[in-house]
């Protein structure tokens, strides 16, 4: 496999696995998105099917589910590095269109600055990031990782209220969790956890982002 | 926080920790706010005020961000730059060598602006300001003096006039070198008293008062030499450097005279005073020079001919089994255990072979020469596997001399005289035959080499007689 034939392989891979996050997310993706496979990739973005297409024509825009308004973005810089103007441009786009979610798939890091700036933008404009080589496959489909369902707000009280518990009783999960990064979860929210068990055929935990 | 807020009201060491760390945040903040001001080009007063806020870790930060700007690293450049992408190393095919390409360069517009940046980053402080605390007072102090004048106000004037600037350090170096001196002119007094006689005793006499003249001036390029990088760093360290010449003024010369390091010091650096010395000795050198090849090489093929190269010649080449292993298959075969503990593979002292690894340098350094003779000399076959055999035999030590072409192709005849021995054909009666000087062929490739042959003929032929 030649290094163009490699990057346009991984590009497909990571667009496939973003596609099924903002799937599982609860935005709206085709199927014919979903299923992509290499071949139609090259077609839609190559230009003659031997380079690798230009990252800033991968960038998706998907809207929810429930809500049309709720729309987010990913980015795909072009830089292997990403620096703050790369961050202010993204976040520039972002406010001409009036738009608070974004993903934004880096090659090889970030600068410090430019994660401080992130954070700086948080409550407004919600920013997140992955490497790409985090991406190459999907966390969520390994046969390790049980299914993560996340709650609404409405679920998580009714559970509350069925237990009698306060949130800060309930066992916890980190935001940093490679998962709870793949649902984008924030503080607060409540994922329902299943996973297969040998005596009681499945085992249902919740667990509280913190 | 209101609740910690609440609680820290009643609690004097909960507020006061709640105080570090609000300050703490406020500090994060003021550095990475000076960092994104500096993305974009800014003056140099501009600068001045902000360095304060900076450190070591968070100028690489402006360097980096505005490198992936693609503008010139330095934060009063304005130049954009192109970054090479693939590129990691490049070779230098002549040096052999393969070098990094550096990417803290590459990071900068020029090689101006990269000493600039070297320059006040040197200066800036290791902790970052949120360890420090209240460092923006402290650093005022610190920062004022140095920068301003040295610094950054050449910024703007044309390379050629900013030259003084830069050369403000050496003139740094010079004041504490001057303190040394007088130490140093004490020390070479004291060692001078202590050593006239034996310069007496070993030289002619005449060299006295020049050798002792070579002496303090090697002594004083070494001083530089090992000076100069240290100090060229900062010019902040130069009080430690006044410092030091005082101790040494004080303590310096005895300590100097008990240890004699001498030989050491002077070693080097007179090979590069040489050139600026006295007619009289280049001429003396030069004459050294002429007769080394030949005593050098005899002196070590004689140390190394020991007793494995006789046992080699006399089995007349490289054998499968040699005597030592006949005696111990009969040992074997006669049924003593003895044989067995010898077969004992017991692991190396070193990691590597230090034998084999000699064998392999003083190999690669004859390969070159012995083939080129070999087809002066047009044999039928080559022996170059006799020429392993024989230097695998040598008892080499650790003072492996680097040898000059001149004296590996002197070298090469002695070991080809050997060689000839250990043959089974008639080349040793081609060119080495018996109560005979040496063919015309081996003379012509000794003197094609610029070698005295008939100094060779007395060494070629005691070696015969000594291995046979």
């Amino acid at each position: 496999m030649s290094e163009e034939e490699q990057e346009i392989y991984k590009m497909w891979r990571v667009r496939k696995t973003i596609m099924q996050m903002c799937h599982d997310r609860g935005y709206l993706v085709t199927q014919d998105e979903l299923d992509q496979s290499i071949e139609q990739f090259k077609e839609q973005f190559g230009s003659d099917g031997s380079t690798a297409p230009r990252r800033s024509d991968l960038t998706i825009l998907v809207a929810h589910n429930d809500d049309p308004q709720d729309q987010m973005f990913v980015f795909f810089p072009e830089d292997p590095k990403v620096g703050v103007k790369t961050i202010k441009a993204i976040c520039q786009q972002m406010q001409e269109q009036s738009i608070t979610r974004a993903i934004i798939c880096i090659q090889t890091g970030m600068t410090p600055s430019a994660k401080q700036a992130l954070t700086d933008m948080m409550p407004k404009y919600i920013l997140e990031y992955f490497l790409e080589n985090e991406l190459m496959v999907n966390i969520t489909e390994h046969e390790l990782v049980p299914e993560h369902v996340v709650m609404t707000n409405d679920e998580k009280q009714e559970l509350l209220a069925r237990y009698k518990l306060k949130d800060t009783q309930l066992p916890r999960i980190q935001q940093t969790d490679p998962v709870a990064r793949y649902f984008g979860l924030k503080r607060g929210q409540v994922v329902k956890i299943i996973r297969p068990s040998e005596t009681a055929g499945r085992y249902i935990t919740y667990r509280l982002v913190v | 926080m209101e609740e910690l807020k609440a609680k820290a009201r009643q609690s004097p060491e909960l507020g006061e920790a709640l105080a570090k760390l609000e300050a703490e945040k406020r500090a994060r903040r003021e550095v990475y706010e000076t960092i994104i001001s500096m993305i974009e080009p800014i003056g140099e007063e501009v600068l001045l005020q902000k360095l304060p806020f900076l450190d070591c870790n968070s100028w690489k930060e402006v360097i980096e961000e505005r490198f992936l700007g693609k503008v010139c690293g330095f934060p009063t450049c304005s130049k954009t730059i192109t970054p090479r992408k693939f590129q990691k190393y490049w070779i230098d095919s002549k040096a052999r060598k393969v070098y990094e390409v550096s990417t803290e360069r590459e990071k900068f517009c020029g090689a101006r602006c990269f000493d600039m940046s070297i320059m006040i980053m040197a200066q800036l402080d290791e902790q970052p300001l949120w360890i420090t605390g209240q460092r923006t007072k402290k650093s005022f102090v610190i920062e004022e003096p140095k920068n301003p004048s040295r610094e950054l106000k050449p910024l703007p004037l044309p390379k050629k006039q900013q030259r003084p600037s830069y050369e403000f350090v050496p003139d740094q170096i010079v004041a504490p070198l001057k303190n040394l001196k007088v130490a140093e002119a004490a020390e070479s007094q004291a060692d001078s008293d202590s050593d006239a006689h034996e310069f007496l005793d070993s030289d002619e006499g005449d060299f006295e008062t020049k050798a002792d003249d070579r002496f303090i001036a090697s002594i004083r390029n070494f001083l530089t030499s090992k000076q100069q990088k240290p100090s060229k760093k900062s010019p902040l360290q130069a009080p430690d450097e006044e410092k030091l010449a005082r101790l040494r003024n004080k303590y310096g010369t005895k300590k100097e005279a008990q240890n004699k390091k001498k030989p050491i010091i002077i070693d080097a650096p007179i090979m590069q005073s040489e050139a600026s010395c006295s007619n009289v000795v280049t001429v003396n050198n030069a004459k050294q020079v002429k007769d080394d090849t030949i005593p050098l090489v005899w002196k070590i093929t004689k140390e190394w001919i020991g007793a494995q190269t006789k046992e080699l010649v006399n089995l007349g080449g490289p054998r499968l089994v040699n005597k030592g292993d006949i005696a111990q298959l009969r040992a074997f075969f006669a049924g003593e255990s003895a044989y067995q503990e010898l077969d004992v593979n017991l692991p190396p002292i070193d990691s590597l072979n230090v034998h084999r690894r000699r064998c392999e340098i003083l190999i690669n350094q004859l390969k070159k020469p012995w083939t080129y003779m070999e087809e002066k000399l047009e044999l039928q076959r080559s022996h170059y596997d006799t020429l392993l055999a024989l230097v695998r035999s040598f008892a080499l030590t650790a003072d492996l001399p680097v040898l000059s072409v001149k004296q590996t192709h002197a070298l090469v005849i002695i070991l080809f005289r050997i060689a000839c021995m250990l043959d089974q054909q008639d080349i040793e009666k081609r060119f080495f035959p018996t109560n005979l000087p040496p063919s015309n062929e081996i003379k012509a490739y000794a003197s094609e080499k610029k070698l005295n042959f008939d100094d060779y003929c007395d060494i070629l032929d005691s070696i015969g007689k000594s291995l046979v």
